[in-house]
């Protein structure tokens, strides 16, 4: 085998490889031409091997063609992939090369004598043939094919940015490389006396190939190539090694073991097969975790972050960890996420980090061909690449994306879409290492958005379930006031009549009294009259008493503070009064606890309230379920229990009513919301439900028990305030002068 | 003199002690007083008062108005006052349904006097 032949297997072995890797993982167009340009060489690495080993010129003839036929297409496939590479359209061009290739081949083929003729023995060992006329034009059109490829390869050079760059940079040099080691082969055929080392380049070629495929992500295949490689290099050795030691040792083999002179090596080779999948896993692995370094750390990143993410509930604190998190994890300049805001049909800049002082976009119309873009492509956007794609285009719509994503400063945008539906995005400014995303990035980022954009959907929810708590809060005790507000001015009005009335009653009385008037007559008067003050004092207090009671009703207090049960409970009874101003009940109170309770005041409010205000609407339902007949209870009268004790660090409540209870079906549904026993007129089916809420938000609990037609008990636990908490309430109280309790207001 | 029988009604036990003081010392000792409709129409019914005053909201579930509907069934010749902060609301009702006057709380001394012009009418 001489040196060309050689250089014709090399050529062959690397384009083989290359073929074999892009077949198995290959997905995209310029991997599938990219392959055919490789079976190309492949067939010109075959024909320059058996061409350098021909011992005849008949061999040769044969050999030559089919070297001839490979460099044909090897011209016209290279402008095809530099083409697909560049996003070219040059369909007519394309055409015309093949078309050349096939009938360069078809007269290589059928009538050699035009092309492959006039054989002579060079280098004292390869045939070459002389040139022709057909010869020189063939030659000539490759010539030119190849150097309009590079052309249009370096054309795209200058005009491409960031890692497109880099890529086009490493194919130039390789197919160079390539093309002038294969083209100066055939320069002793023109009569250039070289010897055809050169074409070892196309070797090189690949390997120069591979190096930016690893390197630059050229096709994508860095792992797929690694594994490959890491394959080929076990197997060689658990192959390659018995057989070199048969091909080697043969003989002493044979002296020594006689007929069984195949056992060691058969022996070697069961070895060397049964470590060989555990070698070749090892380093691959160790191959892969080098190669996959960047990522492996990412993914721990994305684990922690998502972990995180999915525990927050607040929708601005999520947006902040994941600016935060995609800022650190890839040390960007800025980040910034955008929501959509479906009132206003924008994606609204919600949170951002800025390292520097950049102006930055901060809404974007849904209108705009950036976010239709990203919703058709529902993938990362990369700024470079989009101007690059603009500027080859002149496309309208991709100017106006780069133009906004240079506005927003953005390197790359990353969509968070959740069941096709795109809730918003991530912006992304440039690397502060000045390099560009790679592959990796990207794919985490995708993922990453993808894990916020559920994370973001969950916040949303219960954001919007939380503001729709304090609206239903706000909602109810606006209500509650509502039903409220003729009994309050009921009562007010009884306050007011019975001062007035009284007033008119003692003018009228004492207005007769004169000097003459008898002592015990005036004595009488004067002890009347103190009793009738007294009354018209009282009545004055209780009027104060239910105007207190309906102010701290309609003042809601976010903070909680420390409460004394017992208040809570006479000014909920006084609500209670104005709603059911005649209705005659007893008050059984169990206190055996008075601590004071860690709470919100209005809400402890309207929790009690609206619970006693249940118990006598069943009370009532049960005494008219009486009065029909519906009931037969002896001596019915209606009673309230009110228990309190003390469990662990807890303050319980229990709330007990002999009203008409509650089946076991109205039980079940008695927190859903807008759940109500009481009918469209009476009941909001608000109460318990937003009870339970407002409880949970103040560490509390409520539970309920009921037999039907007997009895009705509500549960409350909340939390006792902690003496620390009752230390700091009092400082506070005497700091505001008592301005906080309600009671005092 | 006998003085005609007043029936008082209001949810309210001051408003009727005042009312029952204020009648008693004009002379108008025969007064009875309720804070039901349930009562009111037990005293209608068995002692046909000369005159009714009636309070709209009442302690239980029959109001006044529902008092002064049965009463023309029960004792056609009591004469029924509606006393009500209500005013308007209720002011054709109760005519219509046979009052012979409307009084408005919060009473005052013009309403007081009003109260003894109407009882001296008859």
């Amino acid at each position: 085998m001489n040196i060309f032949s050689l250089s014709g297997f090399f050529i062959a072995l690397t384009s083989a490889v290359l073929i074999v890797i892009l077949l198995k993982y290959g997905k995209s167009k310029l991997h599938k031409i990219w392959s055919f340009f490789n079976i190309t060489v492949f067939i010109w690495g075959i024909g320059c091997y058996l061409a350098g080993k021909a011992a005849t010129i008949e061999t040769a003839k044969v050999a030559w063609t089919i070297a001839c036929i490979g460099g044909y297409f090897i011209a016209a496939v290279c402008y095809h992939t530099i083409c697909v590479f560049c996003d070219l359209q040059r369909k007519k061009v394309l055409f015309l090369f093949y078309f050349l290739a096939l009938l360069f081949s078809f007269f290589t083929i059928f009538y050699s004598q035009l092309v492959l003729t006039n054989w002579e023995m060079m280098f004292d060992s390869i045939y070459y043939n002389k040139m022709t006329p057909l010869y020189g034009i063939i030659f000539l059109e490759w010539v030119i094919v190849v150097s309009l490829a590079f052309y249009e390869l370096a054309m795209f050079l200058k005009r491409s940015t960031d890692i497109k760059k880099s890529q086009s940079y490493y194919l130039l040099i390789s197919l160079m490389v390539g093309f002038v080691g294969g083209g100066m082969t055939l320069f002793p055929a023109l009569g250039i006396r070289i010897y055809p080392f050169t074409n070892f380049g196309v070797a090189v070629y690949a390997m120069i190939g591979t190096y930016a495929i690893l390197k630059y992500r050229l096709m994508d295949l860095r792992v797929a190539i690694t594994r490959f490689g890491v394959f080929v290099f076990v197997y060689t050795l658990v192959l390659g090694l018995p057989f070199a030691m048969v091909f080697a040792y043969k003989k002493s083999l044979q002296s020594f073991w006689g007929d069984f002179w195949w056992i060691l090596p058969m022996v070697i080779m069961a070895l060397f097969a049964t470590a060989g999948p555990y070698i070749y896993l090892f380093l691959q692995k160790k191959a892969e975790d080098r190669l996959l370094a960047t990522q492996k750390q990412y993914q721990q990143t994305l684990i922690q972050a998502s972990l995180g993410m999915n525990r927050i509930k607040e929708l601005q604190r999520l947006l902040n960890l994941i600016v935060h998190i995609v800022t650190k994890t890839v040390r960007i300049e800025h980040a910034g996420i955008y929501l959509l805001d479906p009132e206003r049909n924008q994606y609204i800049l919600k949170a951002s980090r800025l390292e520097k002082d950049f102006l930055i976009r901060d809404k974007i119309d849904i209108e705009e061909s950036l976010i239709k873009h990203i919703e058709k492509i529902e993938a990362p956007l990369i700024f470079a690449e989009i101007k690059q794609k603009a500027e080859d285009t002149s496309r309208e719509d991709l100017r106006r994306i780069s133009f906004l994503m240079e506005q927003m400063r953005s390197e790359m945008i990353v969509p968070n879409i959740v069941n096709k539906k795109m809730v918003g995005f991530i912006s992304m400014g440039k690397k502060k290492s000045g390099k560009m995303y790679t592959e990796e990035d990207i794919a985490v980022f995708s993922i990453l958005a993808n894990q916020s954009a559920l994370a973001i959907e969950n916040a949303i929810f219960y954001e919007e379930s939380g503001k729709d708590l304090a609206q239903r809060f706000h909602e109810s005790r606006l209500r509650g006031l509502g039903q409220l507000s003729s009994g309050v001015a009921h009562q007010i009005h009884n306050r007011l009549n019975i001062i007035s009335l009284g007033g008119a009653v003692l003018i009228d009385m004492l207005k007769d009294i004169t000097s003459q008037t008898p002592r015990e007559e005036v004595d009488q008067l004067i002890e009347k009259t103190k009793k009738d003050i007294e009354k018209m004092v009282n009545s004055a207090i209780r009027g104060e008493e239910i105007a207190n009671a309906i102010k701290n009703y309609a003042r809601a207090n976010p903070k909680p503070q420390v409460i004394v049960f017992d208040e809570i409970l006479q000014s909920s009874l006084s609500l209670v009064m104005t709603k059911h101003p005649d209705f005659k009940y007893e008050l059984v109170k169990e206190y055996s606890s008075t601590s004071p309770i860690w709470a919100n005041y209005s809400t402890m409010q309207d929790v009690i309230f609206n619970n006693i205000d249940n118990c006598c609407d069943a009370m009532k339902l049960k005494k008219k379920h009486i009065s029909e007949g519906r009931l037969v209870v002896d001596n019915y009268i209606p009673r309230i229990r009110i228990a309190t004790s003390d469990v662990d660090s807890n303050f319980k409540i229990e709330i007990e009513d002999n009203g008409i209870g509650m089946t076991t079906d109205q039980l079940e549904k008695m927190f859903v919301p807008f759940y109500t026993t009481k009918g469209a007129q009476k009941g909001t089916g608000m109460g318990m439900n937003v009870a339970y809420q407002l409880l949970s938000a103040n560490k509390g609990t409520i539970a309920i028990d009921s037999v039907y037609q007997s009895w009705t008990k509500v549960t409350i636990i909340i939390p006792k305030a902690t003496p620390q908490q009752i230390e700091a309430d009092k400082n506070k109280g005497e700091d505001n002068g008592n301005a906080e309790n309600p009671i005092s207001g | 003199m006998e003085t005609p029988k007043i029936l008082l009604v209001d949810d309210e036990n001051d408003v009727v002690d005042f009312l029952r003081d204020f009648l008693e010392l004009k002379g108008y000792s025969d007064v009875e007083t309720a804070t039901s409709g349930q009562e009111a129409l037990n005293i209608i019914s068995s002692k046909k008062p000369r005159f009714a005053f009636l309070d709209i909201q009442l302690a239980d579930e029959i109001n006044g108005i529902e008092v002064l509907k049965r009463t023309r069934d029960l004792s056609s010749d009591t004469k029924v006052v509606m006393i009500s902060g209500y005013r308007k609301e209720f002011f054709k009702t109760a005519l219509a349904l046979g009052a012979i006057g409307f009084i408005a709380k919060p009473v005052k001394k013009n309403e007081l006097n009003e109260m003894i012009s109407l009882l001296s009418q008859t």
